[in-house]
């Protein structure tokens, strides 16, 4: 390898007792796509932190181009060429992307006027360097997770970055997205842009990567090449336990009402003609593109966006279902796709949030006792990693912050449970837990509907899965027709 | 009973600002103690703090209660004076018992709260504009009710609540801590309360967490303009009268006394007990400061430097706790 472009050195971070990176030596060369995996908590983001100057590491030394900084502040690795991309984009939502993707540079380069013009030129030709399309002239909050995310890999385009980061990039992306992004990488790679790419999904990190770090508790465990690695040694390494798998049984539907029956649910123009059952103790998959109304479906079901026409029926028993509260009265629970700004309260305390749709009452008052025992029961048994009941949700990493929202929905006994994209953000572990709890669930008699772009996922976990396009149902597969390769075809068919 | 102890702490608000403000709230007795003991400390000044605190107190809990859940009600004076001039009316024209005058009032303000909820919940206008419009509507039409004069000659028996006393302390000044007693079980004990925090700190959660959104702000809207009827009616009776545009500094009052208790204005936080101690502070620096023989104008600079300086702690609060987390008290 070539003298690297960045490179930690012997860096250890500690906050307060908590001893979040060891000794963590890691180095990105140029032209080379490094993944740095590790469970959620492992330190992987603080890591990035630390080499984009956002935290001053406790011991040891970050190195640019050969300069090696004890403190690298953020304006210095910002003007190295290191761009990090953090989950969130750190976009701004009222303006357009173009102008998020503009604005950065033209703000660091001390400009202090801005050309419209100027910056749409600029800003498109960060889009066509990533094969991509996105709408530059409409506000970045009006765009989907998956065009925000674009943008935001378009502005470190834009910047002419030498090192680019980026903290689980493929999260909300469609394969097509995903193939669109990984051929710009390839391109930055041929122009020696040294890539660290933070990612949960064995695929990826297979298909990508040129080097491979595994972190386990703030400290490197092992690093090499990818085919030094199987998916299964490689979660091994992750977890520190050995691989496991689901048990997936057939549920018995003879005699009994399903769980959920939808027939002839429309809302024009998103979808139609849309029926679909779920036995009780079945889990049933919904896969489509991102705009195949796989989502507006799920929120129509659960009367986030009610239909305009079609019949609900919960346990054989019809309900009209007009807003979310009337789903949840019918037993129809619902964990959105984006958990950070529709599912939690994140500045809330962690037992408010399980509580907030369910909440025990008595005679118009809170019934504190009962609520404190449903916190309790949601936190042992969900195996909520936390500190106090009363910090916020912000303290918890992604996959207890999922839990979180798990539990609020299970702690009500839903007869059905929707779930859009239940493990993205998840490191390999809580997934497994998490899909755990719902096989678990299953199995007592709820009715699942899970929307996923991750196609292994929806293959172990259901019984079968529906493929959504242009708003249809249009196949439904299952049994030995469950494959990776069926479900793909259908599903960009 | 600590952990007993600390609970109650939680429901009142234990945040830094919170303690920061006692500190104030101390100080302030003590300073003009000390350079004035013999008016400050005088019965008939503190007299004057507790007839003078209820009516801004009841005001900045109606303000803090719209804003637990992000929003602000810049039209809780303008109900007040609306039902002010109400019983005033129904009690000089209309010749009937000051108890039904009250109930109408409190009747009107009711409406008024409901307008403003229907406009912020189901019609989804922006908080500040809904009330920034209905208080001029409201005003309005208290100023058409009262033909923009003085509504005069209300009854004794109406006049005489301001001056009732209770164990030694002013009857309004026990409605005010009643009011408060009330405010604070609904928003620690009850659903909506606690819905209410929730819609504050994340509406397009509440959406998701099937919440009906719409309800609880309306529920909060008509509890604000409950609220500033019963404020309304505590002004006409200490003045003796009622006016369709009484007291309209009380709004930015209101304001920086929920803001100064702590309340978020973003949402989701709110301490009762704060907002009455606020508002009893700034009744006591401005008693303070006119037993020094200053100019009521200085009254308002010195209330303003008070407003920022506390902001300027609570600022300085965040980014200590940041240095020294293990300090941090949060609700």
């Amino acid at each position: 390898m070539s003298a690297p472009i960045v490179e930690a050195v012997g860096v250890s971070k500690r906050f307060g007792g908590v001893q979040a990176l060891t000794d963590v030596s890691v180095a990105f060369g140029p032209g080379e796509v490094h993944c740095i995996v590790g469970e959620n908590g492992c330190g992987k983001s603080t890591l990035l932190k630390v080499i984009s100057g956002a935290y001053r590491p406790t011991s040891g030394q970050v190195v640019v181009d050969g300069t090696a900084y004890d403190h690298l502040t953020p304006r210095q690795a910002l003007s190295a060429g290191i761009e990090v991309i953090y989950q969130d984009f750190s976009l701004m939502p009222n303006l357009t992307a173009a102008e998020n993707i503009a604005l950065p540079g033209s703000v660091a380069g001390g400009r202090r006027l801005y050309s419209r013009t100027a910056a749409r030129t600029l800003a498109e030709r960060a889009v066509v360097r990533l094969g991509v399309e996105i709408e530059l002239d409409i506000p970045v909050g009006e765009l989907t997770v998956a065009e925000r995310q674009l943008t935001a890999i378009a502005r470190a385009l834009a910047h002419e970055a030498k090192f680019i980061a980026m903290d689980e990039p493929t999260t909300a992306l469609t394969w097509k997205e995903v193939d669109a992004l990984f051929a710009a990488v390839g391109r930055l790679k041929e122009a020696g842009v040294a890539l660290a790419f933070i990612s949960h999904k064995m695929q990826e990190i297979f298909s990508i990567a040129e080097r491979v770090t595994v972190l386990r508790n703030g400290a490197v465990v092992t690093s090499g090449r990818p085919d030094e690695f199987t998916h299964a040694s490689l979660a091994e390494t992750m977890t520190g336990r050995g691989s496991q798998s689901f048990d997936r049984v057939a549920p018995r539907n003879k005699g009994r009402a399903p769980a959920l029956k939808v027939t002839g649910l429309g809302r024009a123009p998103l979808f139609a003609d849309v029926d679909l059952e779920i036995g009780q103790g079945e889990i049933v998959g919904l896969a489509g593109l991102l705009g195949s109304g796989r989502t507006e479906i799920a929120e129509a079901i659960c009367g986030v966006k009610p239909a305009q026409t079609g019949t609900i029926e919960v346990l054989g028993r019809p309900t009209p279902i007009n807003a979310l509260a009337d789903a949840v009265a019918a037993g129809i629970g619902y964990v959105p796709e984006d958990r950070l700004t529709q599912g939690l309260f994140l500045d809330q305390p962690i037992g408010d949030n399980i509580v907030a749709t369910h909440l025990p009452a008595r005679r118009g008052f809170l019934n504190s006792r009962a609520i404190e025992r449903r916190k309790a029961r949601v936190v042992s048994d969900l195996r909520i990693k936390l500190g106090k009941l009363t910090d916020p949700v912000r303290s918890l990493s992604g996959g207890n912050a999922q839990r979180v929202l798990l539990g609020k929905w299970l702690v009500g006994e839903p007869k059905v449970l929707i779930l859009n994209g239940p493990t993205v953000g998840v490191d390999v572990g809580s997934k497994f837990d998490i899909l755990g709890v719902l096989n678990a669930q299953s199995l007592q008699g709820l009715g699942v509907l899970i929307i996923s772009d991750d196609v292994p996922e929806l293959i172990s976990m259901c019984h079968r899965v529906l493929v959504v396009r242009s708003g249809r149902i249009v196949r439904e597969l299952s049994g030995d027709q469950l494959r990776e390769d069926t479900v793909v075809a259908a599903v960009t068919a | 009973m600590p952990e007993r102890f600390r609970r109650v702490l939680l429901t009142m608000g234990t945040r830094a600002s919170f303690i920061r403000l006692l500190v104030v709230a101390v100080a302030i007795v003590v300073v003009f103690g000390i350079l004035n003991p013999t008016v400050f400390l005088s019965g008939q000044n503190l007299q004057y703090v507790e007839l003078a605190s209820p009516e801004v107190a009841i005001l900045s809990l109606a303000m803090a209660l719209t804003m637990l859940t992000a929003g602000i009600d810049l039209s809780v004076v303008s109900i007040a004076n609306l039902s002010g001039v109400v019983a005033a009316l129904i009690m000089t024209n209309g010749h009937q018992p000051p108890g039904l005058a009250m109930l109408a009032a409190v009747g009107v303000a009711l409406v008024c709260g409901a307008v403003n909820g229907l406009l912020v919940g189901y019609k989804h206008v922006p908080p500040i504009l809904a009330t920034l419009a209905t208080g001029q509507l409201f005003s309005g039409l208290a100023l058409v009710a009262s033909s923009g004069t003085v509504i005069k000659g209300l009854p004794d028996s109406f006049t005489r609540i301001a001056l009732l006393t209770v164990a030694g302390v002013p009857l309004i000044f026990w409605v005010m801590l009643i009011a408060a007693v009330i405010v604070g079980i609904v928003v620690a004990k009850t659903p909506l309360g606690f819905r209410m925090r929730l819609v504050g700190a994340n509406p397009t959660a509440a959406d998701f967490s099937g919440i009906r959104r719409a309800r609880v702000l309306l529920a909060t809207y008509v509890m604000s303009g409950a609220l500033g009827g019963v404020a309304g009616l505590i002004i006409s009776a200490r003045a003796g009268g009622a006016n369709s545009d009484y007291g309209s500094s009380y709004v930015l009052l209101a304001v920086v006394i929920a803001v100064l208790a702590g309340v978020d204005p973003e949402g989701g936080y709110l301490t009762v007990a704060g907002v009455v101690i606020a508002a009893i502070a700034m009744q006591l620096l401005g008693a303070g400061l006119l037993s020094l023989s200053v100019s009521s104008h200085v009254v308002n600079i010195c209330q303003g430097l008070l407003l920022v300086t506390m902001v300027l702690l609570n600022t300085w609060g965040t980014a200590l706790s940041t240095v020294f987390p293990r300090r941090r008290v949060t609700a």
